[in-house]
């Protein structure tokens, strides 16, 4: 019984070593979320891009996310929303968005591909020739009509 | 070839229509969800009444149908599937149903577009080629959502955000002449292009006032310059050629900083109303229903879609601004807020204002995906 407890406390000291020695003890995430109100337009508060120019940010290891801010704010790398909104930040506040939104669970699955796509010029060519404002049948629209290249070659007399 | 539907039911619709409880507006006044439309911009309301088209700055353009005419939508698809798009935000009809789509670098317009939406098979015709809306080297995803009207004068305006917060002196000349930071017009065909407006530094919304055929236009100011400068614009220009201060001014009448020595000119127009800072002042309509009381009729309506890296953010409310008997600006007013909680997450970002042909309004949301459509009862 005596063995037991004691091999539990090592245990539990043992777990507690593992916490302090990981890169997260530095962030809080709790912070991390208040701070992020300033990121959530552009990558969200789920931290999934909100327009398309910005990466996801959730589940991102937390070293890149410092390393990435820390970049920003030096000027090794440039961005004109992204220089804008780091300069104030403190390394704290860094050390808490990153926590915050490495903390952020994400799953994911393989991209499912689909046979089958319709090509445009195949799938548009129709309308070359029964298109109302088309003088006849057979005469596609002037040069105007537009689809792809692929189609406006297609149209062409 | 059927086009494939949104979806306009199911968990989103009920999560949407939740938060939608939160919304305050006038009393009389009522918001319901119209439809979920993924990523929706800018708005156009057919002049047939059949269908609604709305911008994105992604790579569709959807066609919106109420078909039994219950005043919620229940037909969402993607309009010209076999068209491949770049940032179609801007979207606009002529009087006389020709829909145009002007998009990052190019513009397109749909002759009859209410009627020939219902197959892929669409007749496009090109306004503006591939490249031509601004030289391609100065294309950028910031800043690039483009708006677009037709004016009293038949024209085609459309406004050219510039892509830096605030621009470097040697871009200046190339800005000026091409337009960007500015609106442009040319006619429904693309010819006679010439810059109607300077000085602006990325405009989001504007429509003409049928009363007086001004163009009102928002603008969005500088930032990196504090939680509370400079304020957002609504502006109004009531001839060709005005300049609108930028980038000597970076919103209302605050300096920039990386002008601050320079003198501006001295012909600047100043806006009619200074917003909240940061609150992103985006689409704009004049209402001109019968549905809303006599208050509303001739003013303006514009959405406020949220500050984007403000400390504590805000905005994400639709405003309401009554003119004079001059025309000129009266006062400002919120109109419909409750998208930010007190905790300042944004549970949706309004983007755009339309009128309906019964006159009530529609409100476009690009963060939760979806319009809302606002009705007047008076209970």
């Amino acid at each position: 019984m005596a063995r037991h407890r004691r091999a539990m406390r090592l245990i539990a000291v043992a777990v507690l070593l593992l916490a302090t020695a990981a890169p997260s003890a530095a962030g809080d995430v709790a912070a991390g979320r208040r701070k992020a109100l300033a990121c959530q337009a552009c990558h969200g508060l789920d931290g999934l891009s909100k327009l398309p120019d910005a990466p996801h940010l959730a589940g991102q290891p937390e070293r890149y996310l410092v390393k990435s801010l820390d970049e920003y704010r030096k000027g090794v790398r440039k961005n004109e929303l992204m220089t804008l909104v780091v300069k104030d930040l403190s390394d704290q506040d860094i050390a808490d968005l990153a926590s915050y939104y490495s903390a952020i669970e994400v799953s994911r699955a393989a991209a499912e591909v689909s046979p089958g796509a319709v090509s445009c010029s195949k799938w548009n060519f129709s309308m070359c020739r029964t298109h109302p404002r088309s003088r006849s049948r057979t005469r596609p629209l002037p040069a105007a009509i537009y689809c792809s290249r692929q189609l406006e070659q297609e149209c062409a007399d | 070839m059927d086009i494939p539907q949104v979806p306009q039911t199911g968990a989103k619709a009920d999560a949407i229509k939740k938060n939608l409880a939160r919304i305050k507006l006038p009393r009389g006044f009522k918001i319901g969800l119209y439809a979920i439309v993924p990523d929706a911009r800018h708005l156009a309301v057919g002049p047939q009444g059949v269908v609604t088209f709305v911008g994105t700055r992604k790579s569709k353009v959807w066609a919106v149908t109420d078909r039994d005419k219950d005043r919620v939508a229940d037909e969402v698809k993607e309009f010209a599937p076999s068209i491949s798009f770049a940032i179609p935000n801007g979207v606009c009809f002529s009087k006389d149903g020709f829909l145009f789509i002007a998009e990052q670098n190019r513009v397109l317009v749909y002759p009859a577009a209410e009627f020939f939406y219902e197959g892929p098979d669409v007749a496009a015709f090109v306004v503006v080629k591939q490249g031509e809306l601004i030289p391609p080297e100065e294309e950028s995803y910031n800043h690039t959502s483009r708006v677009c009207r037709i004016g009293p004068d038949d024209k085609l305006y459309i406004t050219l955000g510039q892509p830096f917060n605030v621009y470097a002196p040697e871009k200046m000349d190339l800005y000026k002449k091409s337009g960007i930071g500015g609106i442009v017009r040319m006619s429904r065909e693309g010819k006679d292009r010439e810059v109607f407006a300077t000085g602006v530094r990325n405009s989001v919304g504007m429509d003409f006032n049928p009363k007086d055929k001004a163009l009102w236009f928002t603008d969005n100011q500088v930032d990196g310059m504090g939680d509370n400068q400079p304020p957002g614009e609504l502006n109004r220009a009531d001839k060709a050629g005005m300049n609108f201060g930028f980038p000597y001014f970076g919103g209302g009448k605050t300096r920039t900083n990386e002008y601050k020595n320079q003198t501006p000119p001295a012909d600047v127009t100043f806006p009619q109303v200074e917003m909240d800072a940061h609150a992103a002042d985006l689409g704009m309509t004049f209402y001109n229903g019968r549905m809303f009381p006599q208050n509303y009729r001739g003013g303006i309506f514009s959405a406020q879609h949220g500050s984007w890296n403000r400390t504590t953010p805000v905005g994400a409310r639709v405003m309401f601004t009554k003119l004079k008997d001059d025309g000129t600006a009266d006062k400002t007013e919120v109109f419909a807020d409750g998208w930010l909680t007190e905790n300042g997450e944004y549970l949706g970002r309004p983007v755009d204002v339309a009128q309906l042909p019964d006159g009530s309004l529609l409100v476009s949301d690009d963060f939760a995906g979806a319009i809302y459509r606002i009705w007047y009862d008076g209970r």
